[in-house]
């Protein structure tokens, strides 16, 4: 038995490059993250800040153009590099994952329930009443009835696709569950369903959670520390009740402002934009990458890259807030 | 219905009792009945206002925004925009209809084609409309006005070399060159990235400031309606369940619906202890009797109705003014009920 204080999940100064036009373009450009059990950490950025490929990553499941350097340690083993067999062996029973758009996870011409069974059966080593129960058990635990498991893809509404595609990431009892958007394009309140449901699962399993989302309404629903993502880094992390009511990066603090709260007089009118695009991973600008978007830059910020310091519990890179701390 | 009270403002879209149904089909035929989509709906827009129609999946509202663009016939009832019925309108009457009322939906990759430009993307409304002036100056200060700058440069691009953003600025260009009267937003943003988000909301309201259009705001997403609203309709099942002005009907919700929606509705910086409403989103093809939010209603489950319970299940509830401008369909409400004033502690 492992220690139980230690991360399950470490990356360490992880690098994802893609090979664009015989450019190498980091996508991910040294992030160190760590989840321990029943941790439920959420990954937040602007489509293209590299979360998805981080995710990725963890599961050796990029493209073959990509590259990857640092490290990605599940337990005491190392992802990165790691052969074929030990990777499949490693997903699902090690790190599954719930993607967006569940419809295209499942195949179509088989029924659900026996998906899950197959899933289980070729991971592990029980008999297929013994798949078939626990396939039941997991239906029952993520609201679907019993019944259901007989219907095809199609006859499930978006909600309850999202719930087999959980009750699915669980069959092999993961420690460790990534959530790539697990409620974009759901409705309001199938979304409070379903993050009811990964909160409850995470506390029954003891789950590590990593959730991957650009929508910071869902993170503070769901998730107990809260990264930023922007051009590949995390440019601030701290607890999620901390970081999205003080928000101290200038990037976060427009983020936050999308989200209108209501009943807040300061959130009626329009919300703050940001102005731009998230810079080409092949072109990125000197200095600090979110600089050109700033409405806060000021005199190192075009030259001199800002590193991610510890201000308490916050972790930052950005100058402004640098020298508001000292 | 009674027309709503005259604020000074015309209105510039008037809604009277509006049905729209569908024949619901099993497979490999066979009828399975009728689906009423849009079940009796009033309500006036006036000029310039910010009008925002909210609910769950299924509960109507993108059938009453298709049905007010004319692009789906009503069962009955009417809808009219600047005095004009779009149901009365033939040919070169009907198209001019079709200027006043403008729409942007949700999808921004689905709603250009792939295979035009920019530029054609644009002028396609212009010259079907037939629209006077050059045409090169209307699409490039349409393109401008929708945040695409310089204009110029954009021409000759395609939808898929465009970001989420700048595609969803196309189609609202596409929209605004028309100088509609009134704009339909079928969930303008549900689609884009945060910060794209607050840029495409701005836009919107400052083009209406601008343009001088009134806007229709279709979405489930409430936190959106309070940043734009002027005022808010609430459905649920094909009716508007509660209706009035966004400040209060956001803050002191009087149906229990339009309360459970905002116990779901995710905030940023606060976690909340939510009851979630069950089951799925409800069947429009298989409407309960009485109130139809009832089965799933907490103040019914909870006996809080208490006299008012045998309404509930056996008389469907009227739309009324229940607080001068505030109108809600709820025999609890109506009857004094629960008037807990706010479900959520009030925003520090």
């Amino acid at each position: 038995m492992n220690d139980p204080g230690a991360p399950l999940l470490e990356m360490k100064d992880l690098r994802v490059f893609y090979e664009v036009r015989g450019v190498k373009a980091p996508a991910v450009d040294g992030v160190d993250l760590s989840l321990r059990a029943g941790d439920a950490v959420g990954l937040a950025g602007e489509s293209g800040c590299g979360k998805s490929t981080l995710a990725l990553a963890c599961l050796g499941l990029l493209p073959r153009n990509a590259t990857v350097e640092g490290s990605v340690r599940f337990q005491d083993t190392e992802v990165i590099g790691a052969k074929p067999g030990r990777l499949r062996a490693l997903r699902w029973a090690g790190i599954s994952m719930v993607f967006q758009g569940a419809m295209s996870a499942f195949n179509p011409v088989k029924r659900v329930g026996d998906q899950v069974v197959e899933a289980i059966l070729l991971h592990e080593d029980v008999s297929r009443s013994e798949a078939r129960s626990r396939m039941q058990e997991l239906f029952e635990h993520a609201g679907i009835a019993a019944r259901r498991a007989g219907d095809y893809p199609h006859e499930f509404s978006g909600g309850m696709r999202q719930r087999v595609m959980i009750a699915m990431a669980l069959a092999c009892n993961p420690p460790v569950v990534i959530a790539d958007e697990p409620t974009t394009a759901l409705d309001v309140m199938i979304q409070a369903q379903i993050l009811n449901l990964l909160a409850r699962l995470r506390e029954e399993r003891n789950i590590a959670l990593l959730v991957i989302t650009h929508d910071l309404s869902v993170l503070a629903q769901v998730a107990d520390r809260v990264a930023i993502m922007y051009a590949g880094r995390i440019v601030e992390e701290d607890s999620a009740s901390e970081l999205l009511t003080t928000p101290r990066h200038p990037y976060t603090r427009s983020l936050v402002g999308a989200f209108p709260v209501v009943g807040d007089p300061a959130s009626r009118g329009v919300p703050t934009g940001l102005p731009g695009d998230p810079p080409d991973p092949a072109a990125r600008p000197p200095g600090c990458s979110f600089h050109p978007r700033c409405p806060n830059a000021f005199e190192p910020c075009d030259h001199i890259d800002p590193v991610l310091e510890r201000h308490g519990s916050r972790l930052a890179a950005c100058h402004l807030v640098a020298r508001e701390e000292s | 219905m009674m027309a709503e009270g005259t604020r000074g403002n015309a209105a510039a879209l008037e809604v009277r009792d509006l049905e729209v149904r569908f024949a619901s089909r099993r497979l490999f035929g066979g009828s399975g009945g009728e689906v009423r989509a849009v079940d009796g709906v009033s309500f006036d827009v006036e000029s310039g206002e910010v009008f925002c129609i909210a609910g769950e999946s299924g509960c109507g509202k993108t059938t009453l925004g298709r049905a007010l663009l004319g692009l789906l016939g009503p069962h009955s009832g009417e809808v009219s925009i600047s005095g004009l019925n779009p149901a009365r309108l033939r040919g070169e009457e009907l198209r001019k209809f079709r200027r006043q009322v403008q729409v942007v939906f949700q999808d921004p990759m689905g709603s250009l084609n792939p295979r035009q430009s920019v530029y054609e993307a644009v002028a396609e409304g212009v010259r079907i409309h037939g629209l006077q002036g050059d045409e090169g100056e209307i699409v490039a200060r349409a393109l401008a006005r929708a945040g695409l700058r310089p204009p110029e440069r954009f021409f000759l691009n395609y939808p898929h070399e465009l970001s989420g953003g700048q595609r969803q600025r196309v189609i609202i260009a596409a929209a605004i060159a028309l100088e509609p009267r009134v704009l339909v937003a079928d969930e303008p943003v549900s689609m884009l990235d945060a910060s794209v988000r607050g840029e495409i909301l701005e836009l919107l309201v400052r083009l209406k400031d601008e343009v001088g259009m009134t806007l229709v705001l279709i979405t489930h997403d409430l936190a959106f309606a309070w940043a734009l609203a002027d005022r808010v309709a609430i459905m649920y099942l094909g009716k508007i369940v509660e209706l009035g002005p966004a400040q209060t009907v956001l803050t002191e919700p009087l149906h229990p619906y339009t309360k459970s929606l905002l116990a779901v509705t995710p905030e940023v910086g606060r976690r909340h202890a939510h009851e979630v409403l069950t089951g799925e989103p409800p069947d429009p093809a298989n409407i309960p009797p009485g109130c139809r939010f009832h089965p799933r209603c907490p103040v019914l489950r909870s006996g809080e109705a208490g006299s008012q319970e045998p309404r509930c299940l056996e008389e469907p509830p009227a739309l009324r003014e229940l607080v001068p401008g505030h109108r809600a369909a709820c025999h609890v409400a109506a009857a004094g009920g629960v008037r807990t004033r706010d479900p959520q502690t009030p925003h520090k």
